[in-house]
């Protein structure tokens, strides 16, 4: 697919720029003029790259430029104190918890089938929704075991939906190399939109407030709302089992064989099919997670909030390396980061008024930026190209 | 052959990619801890057979037994647990899994007790004591002879009946080849039978009992190994 073709068609003029500039250092150690050998490298550089090349070297420089111009003049404003700055951090750590556990859906599939599960976001709101219906109940009992049974209704509905659509709208078209995995994935995304606002509303909708999830924790000079701290370290939990199960379990082992090559697992007597449906399964646990922590911290949840989170978490599955498990953790840190942190760090101190409006054009900002440099995200391969 | 029951038979298979037949009407048979090798020229659609046997492609008219059962009916990850498992040409291994997971995952048919495992793992690790040394190492930075020993290893971490071997020796230095197929004469002395295919048919045939010649799709000829070195033709074409 394009995630993966691209990065080597686009990385190759890369390659005699990095050795022109080696070409370049060697030289100057030795007799040879430094200038001279500087001259030959960029002469060499010029004649090996095309006007695509240049376009891009072009794009890098001045975004560097940009960004290195901003975050400077955000700092010369010195607009924000220190802890400030580190609550940016920790709700970008929430932030981020919560799409890393979306993204880790998108990467696990892509990574099995070289496939995009569009309707993802959808299955992370729906996990949001099948909380609510015993969130009361639940809520009312005032424990923090409540708040732990709530994430785990959410997961298994996600799950379970996840699933299912896997088997209804993925797999009969599995074979046929068409579009119409990707075309069953958006019907499948407006089915589940449609449904719960079937069911539950245009509107907002929220869980009641929970008593012991509701202070601050006081670090320093800093006030932290105990739910973000909640949601990081129930999402660090989550993501710590993910790998578990997938390095040191034999269904994690089979999990990888898979998406390495499918026949040759056929042949070791892995169903791949079974290894397809667990895949979707534990994508739609860490989703159903994440809509339960989501309705936590942002209180607020509806019908169609899948789609916007759900981009968020395909970015950082790509910027990661899709396919990459560890990479979509960390990519979805980035993101989070990125958000919390980007609009006072960066687009203050051109004096945007409301900088924090912008979030999203950071967001997106620095998916483009980063695949511009690194094409194939943080921890992606060059050869992503499909091995079959 | 009197006395000695048929493990795999295969009879009048063909093999098509779209339009190209790959293989016509072609029919061999293994007997209960024979070895047998099927040799053939490049292209002559040796691996396309071997893949039709264990359900990778599928095949035409004919049939396919092992062990008087009809495969045809089943998938290829059903195989390995009636005890016909490929060790395919290329090798194949996991190369992102270390070599003693992708040792592991040759036993996922199995639903054997931990101990058995272990004890397996040991003799199949005393049979490649290189991979020992590369335990945890991933798959794909082992050179071309342990990754053989390695796809070698995960198929006989099935435990099977029988083993089909493809191109084992593709791409070895003849110092790593005499290894391997040192290893396979031992596991043939085990009581494995085995399915050896080869282009360079040399040792194949020193090791085989049997021995069928595939051209252009077609089994041509078939007969005791010992006859078929003698064979002019088998010798102009593949011992060189
Ligand atoms: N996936 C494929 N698609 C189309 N043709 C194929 C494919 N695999 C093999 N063939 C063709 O089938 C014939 C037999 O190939 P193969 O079975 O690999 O031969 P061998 O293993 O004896 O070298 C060759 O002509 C080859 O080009
Ligand atoms: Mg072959």
């Amino acid at each position: 697919m394009t995630p993966g073709a691209s990065p080597v068609t686009r990385s190759s003029g890369e390659i005699p720029d990095r050795a022109a500039a080696a070409g370049g250092n060697h030289g100057a150690g030795m007799d040879v003029g430094k200038a001279a050998a500087l001259h030959i490298a960029l002469a060499d550089w010029r004649r090996r790259s095309t006007w695509v090349d240049m376009v891009m070297l072009a794009l890098r420089v001045s975004l560097l430029v940009l960004v290195s111009a901003g975050l400077l003049l955000s700092l010369a404003h010195n607009e924000y104190s220190a802890a400030d700055w580190l609550s940016f951090a920790v709700f970008g750590l929430t932030l981020g918890s919560i799409y890393a556990l979306i993204s880790l859906g998108y990467t696990m599939v892509y990574g099995v089938l070289r496939m995009i599960n569009f309707a993802h976001g959808d299955v992370f709101m729906a996990g949001a929704f099948g909380a609510l219906i015993v969130a009361d109940p639940l809520i009312a009992t005032g424990s923090l075991f409540a708040v732990l049974a709530l994430i785990a209704v959410g997961a298994a509905t996600s799950a379970a939906i996840a699933a299912l659509i896997e088997r209804v709208a993925y797999r009969p078209f599995r074979h046929r190399g068409t579009l119409a995995p990707l075309i069953c994935a958006i019907g499948v995304s407006f089915v589940l939109q449609y449904t719960v606002r079937g069911f539950f509303g245009t509107g907002s909708r929220a869980y009641h407030d929970i008593p012991v999830l509701d202070g601050v924790v006081i670090l320093g000079p800093l006030q932290v709302p105990l739910v973000q701290l909640f949601v990081i370290l129930a999402a660090l939990l989550a993501m710590g089992a993910l790998h578990l199960l997938v390095q040191h379990t034999r269904l994690g082992a089979s999990m990888r064989a898979v998406a390495e090559d499918r026949e040759t697992a056929a042949l070791m007597g892995i169903n791949a099919d079974r290894v397809v449906t667990f895949t979707f399964l534990i994508g739609g646990v860490m989703a159903g997670t994440a809509g339960v922590l989501y309705a936590l911290v942002f209180k607020q949840i509806h019908a169609f909030m899948g789609f916007a989170i759900g981009i968020k978490g395909f970015a950082a599955a790509v910027l990661g390396g899709i396919g990459n498990i560890p990479g979509a953790m960390v990519g979805g840190f980035v993101l989070g980061l990125a958000e919390s942190f980007g609009p006072a760090a960066l687009l203050s101190g051109f004096g945007i008024p409301a900088p924090y409006q912008l979030k999203d054009a950071i967001a997106y900002g620095l998916l483009v930026i980063i695949l511009i440099f690194r094409p194939q995200g943080i921890f992606g391969e060059r050869l992503a190209v499909k091995r079959m | 052959m009197t006395g000695v029951s048929t493990l795999l038979s295969v009879h009048d298979v063909d093999v098509h990619y779209g339009q190209i037949c790959a293989v016509r009407g072609a029919s061999l048979d293994v007997a209960e801890g024979e070895v047998v090798t099927l040799i053939g020229a490049n292209g002559a659609g040796k691996s396309s057979l071997i893949n039709a046997i264990c359900r990778l492609r599928p095949c035409g008219e004919g049939h396919i037994r092992f062990r008087g059962q009809d495969l045809r009916a089943l998938r290829a990850d059903e195989l390995p647990g009636l005890g016909l498992v490929q060790v395919p040409e290329g090798r194949r291994v996991f190369g992102r899994l270390t070599v003693m997971e992708n040792l592991r995952l040759g036993a996922f048919c199995r639903k054997a007790a931990r101990d058995e495992l272990e004890t397996d793992l040991a003799a199949v690790l005393d049979l490649f004591p290189r991979l020992a040394e590369r335990r945890d190492q991933a798959a794909g930075t082992l050179s071309g002879g342990e990754q053989q020993m390695l796809a070698i290893g995960r198929g006989l971490m099935a435990k099977p009946a029988m083993l089909l071997l493809d191109e084992p020796s593709m791409g070895l230095a003849p110092r790593i080849i005499d290894v391997i197929y040192g290893a396979i004469a031992a596991i043939a002395a085990k009581g494995v039978s085995l399915l050896i295919v080869e282009q360079n048919a040399f040792l194949a045939l020193e090791l085989a009992r049997r021995a069928f010649v595939m051209e252009a799709g077609t089994i041509t000829l078939s007969g005791p190994a010992a006859s078929l070195v003698d064979d002019e033709r088998v010798r102009a074409a593949y011992l060189g």
